[in-house]
C-alpha cells in the first residue's frame, strides 16, 4: 500500500480501540496494530495528541491510572463519543460499501 | 549517544516545539515518556538488545516536529474554540442584560418647566386677575 491509510481514520480508529474498555495511550496503539494485523504504516507519538483533541472534543475522558505498577494515562469513551463512534461507523460502512460496488462492476 | 540520550534528545525536542497550556504541554511529555518505557519494555521482551531497543521505539514514535506540528495545530484550534465560547457567553448575556437595562431607562420625557417668573418676581402663568371693576362696570354701562 503506498498511502497511509491510517492518518484519514484516526479518529475513527482510536475510538473504537476504546469501545471494548479504558486503554492508555500504548495500548490503544498496540491494540489497533494486533486488531488490524500489523497494516497500518504511521508515527505512533501521532496517536497522542490525537487523543488529547478527542478529549477536548468531549468524545473521551481521562485519568491518571496505576498500570502495572506504571502511572499512566487512561483513556475511555464519553457518551458522546459512543455516539460518534456509532455514526463514524456508520459512515464507514456506507462509503466501505460503495467502494466495493463499484470496485465489484469493474 | 547513549541510551538515555536517543530518549532525552526526543523528548527535549518535542518539548522545545510544543506550545499551548504549560499543564497540557507536560500531559502530553509524561504520557510519550510512559509510552517508550512500554515499548522499550516489550523490544527487550522480544529478544532486543537494550540500546537497540531504545531506538527503535523512539524511531516508531515518529519525527519530535512533525508530531509537534498536530499537537500546535490543534491548540490553536482550542485556543480560537475557548475564544468563540467566550464571546458568545458575553453575546448572550447581553442579549438577557440590554433590553433589561433598557427598560429601566425613562421613556417618558420630564414635564417642561413652564412657569415662568418675571423680573418682578411675579409668575406669568398666573391666573388673570380680574378685570377692574371700574372697566366692568363701564363696560355695563353700555
Amino acid at each position: 500500500m503506498t498511502r497511509d491509510p491510517f492518518s484519514g481514520h484516526l479518529d475513527l480508529l482510536l475510538l473504537a480501540a476504546l469501545r471494548a474498555e479504558p486503554r492508555h495511550g500504548y495500548a490503544v496503539i498496540d491494540h489497533v496494530s494486533r486488531a488490524s494485523g500489523g497494516r497500518f504504516a504511521y508515527q505512533e507519538g501521532t496517536v497522542y495528541p490525537a487523543l488529547h483533541r478527542l478529549e477536548a472534543d468531549g468524545l473521551l475522558r481521562s485519568r491518571w491510572s496505576e498500570v502495572e505498577g506504571r502511572r499512566r494515562r487512561v483513556y475511555e469513551l464519553t457518551p458522546k463519543g459512543v455516539k460518534a463512534l456509532d455514526g463514524r461507523r456508520r459512515d464507514w460502512e456506507r462509503f466501505s460499501h460503495g467502494v466495493s460496488s463499484v470496485l465489484e462492476g469493474i | 549517544m547513549s541510551v538515555q540520550t536517543v530518549r532525552s534528545e526526543w523528548l527535549a525536542a518535542l518539548a522545545a516545539s510544543l506550545r499551548g497550556s504549560r499543564r497540557a504541554k507536560r500531559r502530553l511529555i509524561l504520557e510519550l515518556e510512559g509510552h517508550l518505557e512500554d515499548a522499550i519494555a516489550a523490544e527487550i521482551r522480544a529478544g532486543t538488545e537494550p540500546h537497540a531497543a531504545e531506538t527503535a521505539a523512539v524511531d516508531r514514535l515518529g519525527s519530535a516536529s512533525d508530531i509537534a506540528a498536530r499537537w500546535n495545530a490543534d491548540a490553536h484550534r482550542r485556543r480560537w474554540q475557548v475564544r468563540g465560547k467566550v464571546l458568545a457567553s458575553a453575546l448572550a448575556v447581553a442579549a438577557v442584560v440590554a433590553p433589561v437595562g433598557l427598560a429601566q431607562v425613562p421613556t417618558h420625557k420630564p414635564k417642561p418647566h413652564t412657569a415662568r417668573t418675571d423680573a418682578s418676581g411675579t409668575s406669568s402663568r398666573q391666573a388673570p386677575r380680574a378685570s377692574p371693576s371700574h372697566l366692568v362696570s363701564a363696560g355695563r354701562g353700555r
